[in-house]
């Protein structure tokens, strides 16, 4: 009798040891580190870890990027994807994908501010003549002006454009925008350029801002750069076609007219449309155009200049306006807004198309090409 | 005493505590007693225990940082540009500041912090100047700073009379007299020892060790008194190893000793004893109650409660 009584008291003994371990093992969390950033499940259920290297596609040893190389992962996917998250270990964020881009690129990284004037515009719209890429609105990919074949209902968002896994281009610019078949095509052949294949080269410099982190060696090659655009002129005809994808109707060449014109019947002349995918100077995207968004503090006029170099002191080569005059100076008063533009108004036109009225110009202002001295900075 | 009063006495104290225990199950009051048993049980984690939203017409929008001066709550509602003042219990006091570059107004407020005259002091990232307001909202003065040292302030915070700032984009931590005199440097760029990139908060302790959350490097770095890097707390066993630390922002420290970190990619706060071994941790991503959505401020008050903004969920939670 006793003997069975000590057996009952073992096994409820037993059973609560093995509940209380279950339990505790239950609660035994994965750990990313850099190396070993995330565990998922494969299709059988079984848990397999992500490992990653540390040496990036270009051979360096980079144990600093917080974006990966496309190639080999390497990455701390665990900066975006928290593994602390419970069951899925690849949930990001429930929504608000912007939302988790701007908790670093807010300025408080310091470096690639997003919301301070960039290579890229700027996505502040707390200045006049503001416009810009309406992230995080909802708006659709498909309701870009000028789309033509581009029927997308995915949402406009950062990683519409940026592949935050890296990518083989500059700036992590995605390589497939819409559909599946890559955005970067042989002009002539029309044929796609494989995916993996680097088409846009921005014009980089080290960032003089960021020196003093760009000398340092302890964090695995970081180098903050800032760009001016397209690098040459192959990059801008494949910049063209970056913004083409979406808007897709506006890639077009003065000569051959908007490719939506193939599809008119009747026997008007459709040809209207300035070349906008030339390999020239002024005929691609990032001649006139920011691709985040512009404001009256972004945007240069026919010379070039912006608004502080107006409000600078006479001494310091300004005029010493105030904020307020130079603001309206350069003001957008265009009808559609200032359409992410990087001149004013139409001032750009002017930078190049002003020859023949340059006799009529104060010469201080008209470079050695007969021009606005302000075409110099058309990519 | 009579068997009969024994048996008496012991049944009401059954019927007591059965009442006692229905009533806290039935009328839902878990959140309203465990503080009370935490406060009670020194080792116990602080719990969810209220949020603060804001205006209900202006709800706080990305608030930033969070800090107690006397008895109220201040918050940097860095999207709306201005902040937010509460009592304990939630209720909207006050507001001040608005969207501009002049006296009062606001572009990125981010760290605040007040002095023992009860002014509030509000760091401006993208202004790169430091605010002071009285405790009506009322704009005082900018924070006189010298040298014209601060070029991108986050994180702020004052003890002692010294006014502890992280500058993010010259990667230092400056500390001043509140005269704006620059006592001490710490840092410059780089991942060594000593060295950060964009250190975004920063609080002392008890016995003046100065504690910077040094976000790019996804560590919390220890100072002495003199500025002399002591240790890295970063998730891993003696802070040497890989972190585990996503992005880490506000820092604090209880009045043990604990130290408090928010870790805003994983939406939670981690806690480390005095030795930087990790104890729990807190939140994690979510809408309810105690759960947290791209965190980022943090503030430990005299009692040991904890106030931490919630981005995503625009409010700020209550943890004691
Ligand atoms: C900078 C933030 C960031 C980092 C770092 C990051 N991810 Fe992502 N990840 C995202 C975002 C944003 C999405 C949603 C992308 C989209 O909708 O195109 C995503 C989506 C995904 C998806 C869903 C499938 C897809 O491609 O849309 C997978 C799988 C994934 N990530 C894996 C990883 C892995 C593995 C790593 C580490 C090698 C990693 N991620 C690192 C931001 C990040
Ligand atoms: C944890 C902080 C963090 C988050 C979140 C984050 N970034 Fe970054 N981002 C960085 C850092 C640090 C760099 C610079 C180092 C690098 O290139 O990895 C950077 C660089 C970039 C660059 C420039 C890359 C280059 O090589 O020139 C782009 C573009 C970018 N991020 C886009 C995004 C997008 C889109 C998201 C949201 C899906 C995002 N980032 C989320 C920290 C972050
Ligand atoms: C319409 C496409 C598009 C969208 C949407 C977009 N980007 Fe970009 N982004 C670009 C292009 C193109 C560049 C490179 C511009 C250049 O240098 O000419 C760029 C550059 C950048 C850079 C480098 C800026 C610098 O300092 O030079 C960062 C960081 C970045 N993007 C982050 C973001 C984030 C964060 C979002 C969402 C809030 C976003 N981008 C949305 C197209 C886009
Ligand atoms: C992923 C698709 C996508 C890509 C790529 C893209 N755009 Fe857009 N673009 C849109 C959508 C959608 C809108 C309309 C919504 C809005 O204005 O936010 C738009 C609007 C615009 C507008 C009008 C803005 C206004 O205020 O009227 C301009 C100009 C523009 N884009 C230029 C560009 C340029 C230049 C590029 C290349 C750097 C580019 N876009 C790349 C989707 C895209
Ligand atoms: C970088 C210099 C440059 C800029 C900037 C520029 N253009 Fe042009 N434009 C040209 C050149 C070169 C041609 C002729 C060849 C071509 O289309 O490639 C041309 C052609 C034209 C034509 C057609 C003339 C014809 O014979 O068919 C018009 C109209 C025109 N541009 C108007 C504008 C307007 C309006 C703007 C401002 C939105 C502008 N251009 C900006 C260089 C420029
Ligand atoms: C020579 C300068 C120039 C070039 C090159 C150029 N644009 Fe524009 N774009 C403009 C100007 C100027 C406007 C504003 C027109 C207005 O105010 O009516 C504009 C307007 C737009 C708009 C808004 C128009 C609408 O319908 O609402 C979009 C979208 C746009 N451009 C896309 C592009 C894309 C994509 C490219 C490259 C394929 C490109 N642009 C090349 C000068 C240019």
């Amino acid at each position: 009798m006793s003997k069975l009584k000590i057996s009952f008291s073992t096994l409820l003994m037993l059973i609560l040891v093995g509940m209380f371990a279950t339990f505790a093992s239950a609660e035994g969390e994965f750990s990313p580190t850099s190396t070993h950033p995330a565990e998922v499940k494969d299709a059988d259920g079984n848990v397999t870890g992500i490992f990653v290297g540390d040496v990036d596609n270009f051979g360096n040893q980079s144990t600093h990027r917080t974006h990966g190389n496309f190639q080999n992962n390497t990455n701390s996917c665990a900066n975006c994807h928290s593994t602390h998250n419970g069951e899925d270990a690849m949930l990001l964020m429930k929504e608000g994908e912007y939302d988790l881009c701007m908790s670093c690129h807010d300025g408080t990284m310091g470096f690639y501010d997003v919301t301070e004037a960039s290579g890229a515009g700027t996505f502040d719209d707390s200045h006049l003549s503001s416009s810009m890429h309406n992230v995080d609105s909802g708006i659709l990919v498909g309701s870009a002006p000028g789309k033509y074949l581009n029927t997308s209902t995915a949402e406009l968002e950062c990683s519409s454009c940026h592949n935050p896994h890296g990518s083989a281009n500059d700036r992590l610019l995605k390589e497939t925008i819409v559909g599946t078949t890559p955005f970067a095509f042989n002009p002539t052949t029309k044929v796609p350029v494989p995916v993996g294949t680097k088409t846009i080269n921005l014009a980089f410099t080290e960032d003089l801002d960021f020196a003093e982190i760009n000398a340092v060696t302890g964090t695995g090659g970081l180098k903050i750069t800032e760009s001016i655009g397209p690098k040459d002129s192959l990059d801008k005809q494949y910049y063209s076609q970056f913004c083409g994808a979406c808007h897709d109707d506006y890639l077009a060449k003065r000569s051959s007219g908007r490719p939506s014109n193939a599809a008119k019947t009747d026997t008007h002349d459709y040809l209207y449309s300035h070349t906008t995918n030339s390999t020239s100077t002024g005929r691609n995207c990032a001649a006139c155009h920011y691709a985040h968004g512009t404001d009256v503090t972004t945007m240069v006029d026919a010379l070039g200049n912006k608004v502080a170099d107006y409000t600078k002191s006479v001494e310091d080569g300004g005029k010493g306006w105030e904020q307020a005059k130079a603001e309206s100076y350069m003001k957008d008063v265009s009808a559609k807004g200032s359409a992410l533009k990087k001149y004013t108004n139409m001032s750009v036109c002017f930078a190049c198309h002003a020859t023949s009225i340059t006799n009529q110009i104060d010469p201080t202002l008209i470079g050695p090409d007969g021009r606005f001295i302000g075409r110099g900075k058309i990519r | 005493m009579k068997k009969r009063n024994v048996y008496l006495i012991m049944s009401s104290i059954v019927a007591l505590s059965v009442a006692f225990f229905a009533a806290i199950y039935f009328l839902n009051l878990e959140s309203k007693i465990k503080p009370i048993v935490a406060k009670v049980d020194q080792g116990g984690t602080p719990v969810f225990t209220n949020a603060l939203y804001g205006d209900f017409n202006q709800p706080l929008s990305k608030p930033m940082d969070v800090t107690k001066i006397d008895e109220l709550i201040y918050v940097s509602d860095t999207s709306n540009k201005q902040v937010q003042v509460f009592d304990q219990s939630g209720t909207p006091i006050l507001k001040f500041g608005k969207e501009g570059t002049k006296e009062g107004e606001f572009k990125f407020p981010y760290g605040i912090a007040g002095d023992k005259e009860g002014n509030i002091y509000v760091a401006d990232l993208y202004n790169a100047n430091i605010s002071i307001f009285d405790s009506k909202g009322k704009f005082i003065k900018y924070f006189d700073d010298k040298e014209k040292a601060l070029k991108s302030p986050g994180g702020l915070r004052i003890v002692n009379n010294k006014l502890y700032v992280t500058d993010i984009k010259a990667n230092k931590v400056y500390v001043f007299n509140l005269d704006g005199k620059k006592v001490m440097e710490i840092g410059g760029p780089g991942a060594d020892e000593g060295k950060f990139i964009a250190p975004n908060a920063v609080t002392v302790d008890d016995d003046d060790r100065i504690y910077i959350t040094d976000s790019g490097n996804n560590r919390v770095q220890i100072f002495d008194k003199d500025g002399k890097f002591i240790k890295i707390i970063n998730g891993s066993e003696d802070g040497k190893g890989a972190s585990t630390f996503l992005n880490p922002r506000g820092v604090a420290v209880d009045s043990k000793g604990n130290v408090y970190v928010v870790n805003n990619l994983a939406h939670n706060i981690s806690a480390f004893d005095k030795d930087g071994k990790p104890l729990f941790e807190l939140g994690g991503m979510g809408t309810e109650n105690d759960k947290l959505y791209l965190p980022n401020g943090l503030f430990i008050d005299d009692r040991d409660t904890l106030f931490v903004t919630d981005t995503i969920n625009q409010r700020v939670s209550v943890f004691y």
